[in-house]
């Protein structure tokens, strides 16, 4: 647990301070070095062109690292793609985006689902008959396909709107929260049926709390363990979503970089001449390795915060 | 008249089927006619859904690069009878529907829906069969023997191995098996499906998470089993070991029929990425394109289809749960 919280929060560190590290600019097509195998007999080099960042954050990192590193960066140690871009730095910058793609989606769906199996769960009787069903019935269609079809729908309808205000992480994000709360909702209206009817709730009402107070004072923060322990189920989930879009090439689009627009380009490139192993190995390592460290701190946190439910599974 | 087949297909069906489920006196069997009834709705409800989502977004299937003319244009949507209000062309397209009609492709010009889903699904097809066939002949076994290997180094192995391939995603799975096997050790063939052992590869990439799967439930179910005080009995009987193992597994075969139709859906989903890897000529191509392409009748098509799949696949892994352990009739 304790090495599983620290390896997730050194690369929440890693991702967050990119623009501080010495990386080439993921963006900087150089083709006579297109397909460059990862080496480590070149580890620094000069005179590169810099990222450019922007940003509240990333801006004074930036300038920040003009003054520590000067002009020197890593060469790319991890090869190059069929542009002659650094894969090291294109991982890093593709992990800021779909971890905060994840990120963002995940607590979206949290709001979402607590909300909706909170009121489910307290209002009961016909309202909580009218909201599961509902969410069964979204459970029931085959999500992924409307997923694909809407996101590509909407894709075509950008193409053919340039300027709208709708752009495609903004879908992406959306879409994935709308159809990834409903476990979330379930678990959470499961807890507060089981609390709805304890003491403290019922001193509560008859000490003239409205429903809504109740709710926010007393239900929600206890059925926090369990929306949380959702929660951390979701992200590797929605994470993976993202990069099954992106890998289709219905998620983030082209010159942006996502893990799953790498792996696409990986296998884009990979052909029986020139066997590019590093443009798929890599990505896809990262992502596995995150995926894997997300889904060992879900199982902690669910062990630990809701030691009555795990008991039961072996 | 035009719309009888669609009359009888999503309304007549459905009624009968409730009704007989009404009637029916055992609750397992009135649950599954019940289920049945809930197809062909579920079908009109995705169509509908998908209808109103193509309508809804602006652009058309004939805007290209270069505008049309507008009589060129015009001519076209009479064709393809696009410019009748939206209502009656939903009618239409469900009266299509309920004969297997989907219409003319919009994209694949003089080809009809049927044509291009016919053609793609040998090869989707054998592809789901065989990762499925994976799935049951790798989880079983590996899964019994982690349960009879319990704590043992055997068992150990093999439950990292399926933590591993349970938080992989199918496109993460597929790089790390295909580069070393055929593109550096070169055992098998990259692409396409000209040669048999070309299918080996994609179809275990699709079928591994779900091997896994099975394996974890097959794992738990047999050692659960194994704890059942039956166990002692056939054991002081004289039973041995691996013919106690045998019955300890049939009685864990129940959770795994019951996840063989998410795992069907699964492996629906999972083929889009997976043919796509591979270059196999299959539906899944045409699921991405034709949304993109704005061909609304092969798009429409492919939803119905793999909705409809993944609805009966479901159904008939219910119904096959009794096969496996009568005591399911009984309850």
């Amino acid at each position: 647990m304790k090495l599983c919280v620290t390896l997730i929060a050194g690369c929440a560190v890693l991702v967050l301070l990119t623009p501080l590290l010495p990386l080439a600019d993921s963006t900087a097509v150089h083709l006579p070095r297109a397909l460059q195998t990862p080496t480590l007999d070149i580890f620094i080099e000069h005179g590169e062109p810099r990222p450019t960042w922007s940003g509240p954050v990333a801006a004074p990192l930036a300038t920040l690292r003009e003054a520590l590193f000067g002009d020197a960066q890593f060469a790319p140690l991890l090869g190059t793609d069929a542009l002659g871009r650094c894969l090291l730095a294109r991982i890093f910058v593709g992990a800021r985006v779909s971890l905060l793609l994840a990120l963002v989606a995940s607590v979206a769906s949290l709001s979402i689902g607590a909300l909706w199996g909170a009121v489910a769960g307290m209002r009961g009787g016909r309202t909580d008959q009218l909201l599961m069903r509902g969410a069964d019935v979204i459970g029931a269609l085959p999500l992924i396909f409307m997923v694909i079809f809407a996101v590509a729908l909407l894709r075509a309808w950008r193409g053919a709107h340039t300027e709208t205000w709708l752009d495609q992480g903004a879908v992406l994000l959306c879409i994935t929260a709308a159809v990834s709360w409903i476990p979330t909702a379930r678990m959470v209206r499961a807890e507060v049926m089981s609390l709805r009817n304890a003491t403290f709730v019922d001193a509560a009402r008859i000490a003239g709390c409205s429903n809504a107070s109740i709710l926010r004072r007393h239900l929600l923060p206890n059925a926090a363990p369990v929306a949380l322990a959702s929660w951390t189920i979701s992200v590797p989930r929605i994470l993976v979503l993202e990069s099954f879009l992106s890998f289709l090439g219905l998620g983030v689009e082209a010159p942006g970089v996502s893990w799953g627009v790498l792996l696409r380009q990986g296998y884009d490139a990979l052909t029986a001449v020139h066997v590019s192993w590093w443009l798929i190995l890599f990505p896809a390592t990262a992502l596995a390795a995150v995926l894997l460290l997300l889904g060992a701190l879900g199982e902690n946190l669910r062990i630990r915060l809701l030691p009555q439910q795990a008991r039961g599974t072996p | 008249m035009e719309h009888l087949p669609a009359v009888l297909l999503f309304v007549l069906t459905p009624v009968v089927l409730l009704v007989c489920a009404r009637r029916s006196c055992s609750a397992r069997r009135g649950s599954l006619l019940r289920r049945a009834a809930w197809l062909p709705l579920t079908v009109l409800c995705v169509h509908a859904l998908s209808f109103a989502l193509v309508h809804a977004v602006p652009g058309g299937p004939f805007d290209d690069d270069r505008p049309l003319a507008a009589e060129t244009r015009a001519a076209l949507e009479a064709r393809f009878g696009l410019d009748r209000p939206a209502f009656e062309q939903w009618l239409h397209a469900v009266s299509g529907m309920a004969r297997a009609e989907f219409g003319p492709s919009l994209a694949h010009r003089d080809h009809s829906v049927t044509e291009v889903l016919v053609a793609g699904a040998p090869a989707s097809l054998l592809l789901g069969a065989l990762a499925l066939a994976w799935t049951l002949a790798l989880g079983i076994p590996f899964g019994l023997w982690a349960a009879l290997r319990r704590g043992r180094s055997a068992d150990l192995t093999i439950s990292a191995c399926i933590a591993l391939l349970l938080a992989l995603p199918t496109f993460v799975l597929t790089g790390l098996l295909l580069i070393p096997l055929v593109f550096w050790w070169k055992l098998l063939p990259a692409a396409g499906l000209d040669q048999p052992s070309a299918v080996l590869l994609p179809s275990l990439c699709l079928g591994l998470p779900f091997a896994a799967q099975v394996a974890r439930l097959v794992r738990s179910g047999v050692a659960e089993a194994l704890q059942g005080e039956w166990r002692r009995t056939l054991v002081a009987a004289g039973l041995p070991e691996r013919a106690v193992a045998f019955a300890a597994l049939r009685l864990s075969l129940v959770s795994v029929v019951a996840f063989l139709g998410n795992a069907a859906a699964g492996v629906l989903t999972g083929s889009l990425v997976v043919e796509q890897i591979f270059a196999i000529p299959g539906l899944g191509a045409h699921f991405v394109e034709s949304a993109l392409n704005r061909d609304f009748t092969l798009a429409l098509g492919m939803v119905v289809l793999y909705t409809a799949l993944a609805y009966v696949l479901n159904w008939a892994a219910d119904l096959m749960l009794p096969v496996v352990d009568p005591r399911v009739e009984l309850s």
